[in-house]
């Protein structure tokens, strides 16, 4: 007696197969496996299929510094400045004290047209300022309840341990003196995410109106790569403003917020 | 002259008598009406009045000299209780041109009055006859210094003193010694050290030569102090140079005037002048020519590097077997009279072997009979670089004589250096000998090209696109959390506080908490079947202690009527007053009589008590 006739063995074998394919399939739609594909179309130097699979993972809501800054030097190396930049930033929000993205970011900006004069600053400021983007809004945030952490226990301490207290004021005035710095750079950044948001450049050439329309007229122009303030959006116009009396209308098209991603 | 003014002027004062006495009279004059332009003359100013205040002379502009004060002396004299004063300014004026000048009127103002003199006049002349100032001429070394020639009037002072600058010779080769000699020649006594002022030597290279050379030499009869100052000249290029004039400042001392005098004009002086500071002289030497020769070009070697005088050279080494790339010290030195110093450094040729170094040069420079000499030593490290025998090639040096006007040479014997081999173990126990000989020089990595860096490679971090922490509930809640649990903490810590700090506080507090435990322990011997009396002593002791924990009041030796009453005075209500008092009274009952009473009372009396508290508590007392 025959277990299997061989219109079961077919089908049998069909089904396998297809599971078999669909596995593959599945495998290879991993952001790992997606990411490990780019790096190979990468190395090829075929950057632009590379950014097709750095961007299928950004697609899926996956957020990486690994990703972006691979997207990023995809894009850079595709001849695309302003797609570039903008990978680069996302890849420094998420991990800001990455050595490499900072290099490449900085080699990039070297490659803008536009020279961006930046209001002098003093040391003080210049350190400050490093600390403050050292850190990404939630490393910041949870820094800060630690510190609150620290300076209820020691305020309890406090209140209890009265022959203590002369001892404890000083740390305490220590602990938030720092709790309020690291709320200012809090404060900053989630000002930052909320109002004023980066946005980058990603065509050749843009003129910059002074309102937002075709109508109105021409400000000045920007090139690709050169990096903004976003305030607000009007009817597909960004209004963008870069430092001093450059301030104008973007046509939304042309520019590519750094933040949010999707 | 100053004296014969004092005379006069005391004679005047003599003649005005006492009511002219406060008058100021002044007179001036010079010591001298002719004079030439190398010249001093001393002017002297005398004030005298009956005042011990005598005021400054005031001068017209002297356009045509250049004064120096020289000093003032001073006179006074008390006779018949007036004060008679006398005060002599001197200045030495130094003529800036020539020709026929006048000094003054010098003025003097006292009290509104303005007393001044008669001009003084004196001719300048260009030349004629010489005073102090004379310098006897350039001369060569043979000759003897002459007197020099002055007028009659000045010829006993030319005596006393006189300066003069000679050299050697005045024509001499480039870059041969030439001394010159400065000579001071005094008959006087100085009043202080004289000022040497040497002459300009320009186009020389100078050479000091100390110490002074002092003796006494006899002229035309007259014993002087001579004084030598001598020094090296070495001329730098053929040509004409002159030597500038030497200038010499002194002070004569004239003490020696005061006692030449009769002894009985002693009176007739005046005795301060032996205080004066002495009397300035400038004396200046006329400037010398030297004509200079160039060395001859005849026989001049092709290597010659300018070297003049007489030498001797010696070259030897510090060691003559050596391993390949071990240091040898070649020292060189020259040794002879000349200028030392500019002696230039002898070539040494070497083998291809070999390579030499410079190590420096020292000088001992010698002045023996006021001829420089001296020795200069050159030093050079030879490395060998392989072995073998390195020779070196006799050195030779050339300079010109110009004793004997010949170019001579100099030529030292070959020196023959054995250079083993090094064996390969010491090179690298010891490592290479001379640093700079194996020393790889350090370059900055050049940065030939600037590309982006290459990409991650593994997928290390991953997250969702999510809420961000700012707006996650729960983390605004925890950070919520830390006022109340700071607020809860120092209400905590503040009653612990009170509870051990306030009496009254802390009996308040424990009040309920007491009563409750005492009626707990109350039914607690009603259930183990305790005698009535012990019951109810829990009882009254809950109730008394509760109302005396309140009240922050004793609890022992109060009655039942005192508590009653204290509640009263509290506000409390009759009607729980005289429930308290009904049960405080049954438990006195029962606490000191044998009267019987059914378990079923004893638990309602400690359900009344309880009520009874719960009603104090509702109340504030």
């Amino acid at each position: 007696m025959k277990v299997f006739n061989r219109r079961d063995l077919c089908a049998l074998l069909l089904t396998c197969g297809m599971a078999y394919f669909l596995s593959i399939a599945a495998a290879e739609d991993t952001p790992q496996s997606l990411f490990a594909r780019g790096n190979y179309l990468y190395e090829q130097g075929n950057y632009q299929e590379a950014i097709g699979r750095y961007e299928e993972i950004i697609r899926r809501g996956i957020l990486s510094a690994d990703v972006y800054y691979n997207a990023g030097n995809a894009y850079f190396k595709n001849g695309q400045l302003g797609k570039a930049i903008v990978n680069y930033e996302r890849a420094l929000l998420l991990a800001p004290r990455d050595k490499d993205t900072k290099k490449n970011l900085e080699i990039a900006q070297n490659k803008i047209v536009d020279k961006v004069k930046l209001p002098s600053t003093i040391l003080l400021q210049r350190l400050l300022t490093d600390i403050h983007h050292a850190f990404t809004l939630d490393e910041t945030l949870r820094f800060l309840s630690i510190l609150v952490v620290i300076l209820t226990v020691l305020i309890a301490l406090a209140f209890y341990m009265i022959y203590a207290r002369r001892a404890l004021i000083p740390v305490i005035a220590f602990v938030a003196a720092i709790a309020v710095a690291v709320s200012i750079s809090c404060g900053i950044k989630i000002y930052n995410r909320e109002n004023a948001q980066e946005a980058v450049v990603i065509v050749p050439k843009v003129t910059v109106h002074s309102g937002p329309g075709e109508q109105y007229s021409v400000q000045f122009a920007v090139h690709e790569g050169t990096t903004f303030r976003a305030v607000k959006s009007l009817h597909g116009w960004l209004e963008m403003y870069i430092s001093g009396d450059l301030r104008g209308w973007v046509k939304q098209e042309a520019v590519e917020m750094v933040w949010p991603v999707m | 002259m100053v004296y014969g003014l004092w005379s006069t002027v005391y004679g005047l004062w003599l003649f005005t008598g006492v009511a002219s006495a406060a008058d100021i009279s002044i007179a001036a004059s010079l010591d001298r009406d002719r004079m030439t332009i190398n010249e001093t003359v001393t002017l002297t100013v005398v004030i005298s009045g009956a005042t011990g205040r005598i005021p400054e002379p005031q001068f017209p502009p002297l356009a045509d000299f250049t004064a120096y004060s020289s000093g003032r002396a001073q006179n006074i004299s008390v006779h018949n209780t007036q004060v008679f004063a006398q005060v002599t300014f001197t200045y030495i004026l130094v003529p800036n041109a020539t020709g026929k000048k006048t000094i003054g009127p010098i003025r003097v103002t006292y009290d509104g009055q303005t007393y001044s003199t008669e001009p003084l006049e004196i001719e300048v002349t260009d030349s004629g006859p010489q005073g102090y100032a004379q310098a006897p001429s350039s001369r060569g070394p043979s000759s003897q210094p002459s007197l020099p020639q002055t007028g009659d009037q000045e010829q006993g002072r030319a005596q006393e003193m006189f300066i003069e600058t000679y050299v050697d010779n005045l024509t001499p080769y480039v870059n041969e010694q030439v001394t010159l000699t400065f000579a001071f020649y005094q008959a006087v006594q100085l009043f202080d050290n004289p000022v040497y002022t040497p002459p300009s030597t320009t186009g020389f290279w100078a050479e000091d030569m100390p110490p002074q050379n002092k003796y006494y030499k006899v002229i035309n009869g007259r014993r002087y102090l001579v004084t030598e100052i001598k020094t090296a000249l070495f001329p730098t290029a053929p040509g004409q140079y002159v030597i500038g004039p030497a200038r010499l400042e002194a002070s004569v001392d004239r003490i020696e005037d005061f006692f030449r005098r009769s002894a009985f004009d002693i009176f007739d002086r005046d005795p301060m002048s032996i205080f004066r500071r002495g009397q300035p002289v400038i004396l200046t030497t006329d400037p010398i020519t030297l004509e200079v020769k160039a060395l001859p070009e005849q026989g001049r070697p092709r290597d010659f590097a300018g070297a003049v005088g007489q030498y001797d050279m010696s070259v030897k080494a510090d060691r003559l077997e050596v391993q390949e790339g071990d240091p040898v010290t070649l020292t060189i030195s020259i040794e002879g009279r000349g200028n030392i110093r500019t002696l230039s450094d002898p070539v040494v040729s070497v083998p291809d072997m070999c390579k030499v170094y410079d190590s420096g040069s020292s000088e001992e420079v010698t002045k023996n009979n006021y001829v420089v000499g001296g020795k200069k030593t050159f030093q050079k490290v030879l490395i060998p670089k392989s072995a073998g025998t390195a020779t070196l090639e006799p050195l030779t040096y050339h300079f010109f004589n110009p004793r004997t006007k010949e170019y001579g040479t100099i030529t030292t014997q070959p020196i023959a250096i054995n250079v083993t081999v090094k064996p390969q173990e010491a090179l690298q126990a010891t490592g290479p000998v001379v640093p700079s000989l194996t020393y790889t020089e350090k370059k900055e990595i050049a940065l030939i090209a600037t590309d982006i860096r290459y990409i991650k490679t593994e997928l290390r971090q991953m997250t969702g696109l999510q809420t961000p922490l700012y707006r996650n509930r729960l983390f605004i809640y925890a950070h919520l959390l830390s006022p109340l649990i700071l607020f809860i903490c120092f209400v905590d810590a503040r009653h612990r506080r009170k509870l051990t700090q306030d009496v009254r506080y802390a009996r308040l507090h424990r009040a309920h908490k007491v009563a409750r435990k005492r009626l707990k322990k109350a039914l607690q011997r009603l259930k183990e079947q305790d005698s009535g009396e012990a019951v109810y002593r829990e009882v009254y002791r809950a109730i008394t202690e509760y109302i005396a924990d309140r009240l922050n009041l004793s609890a022992s030796g109060m009655t039942t009527i005192e508590l009653c009453d204290t509640l009263r005075g509290r506000g409390v209500s009759e009607e729980l007053i005289h429930k308290t008092k009904k049960l405080l009274e049954e438990c006195d009952l029962m606490r000191f009589t044998d009267v019987k009473q059914d378990r079923g009372r004893f638990t309602q009396s400690v359900n009344e008590a309880e009520d009874i508290i719960v009603s104090l508590e509702r109340i504030r007392i």
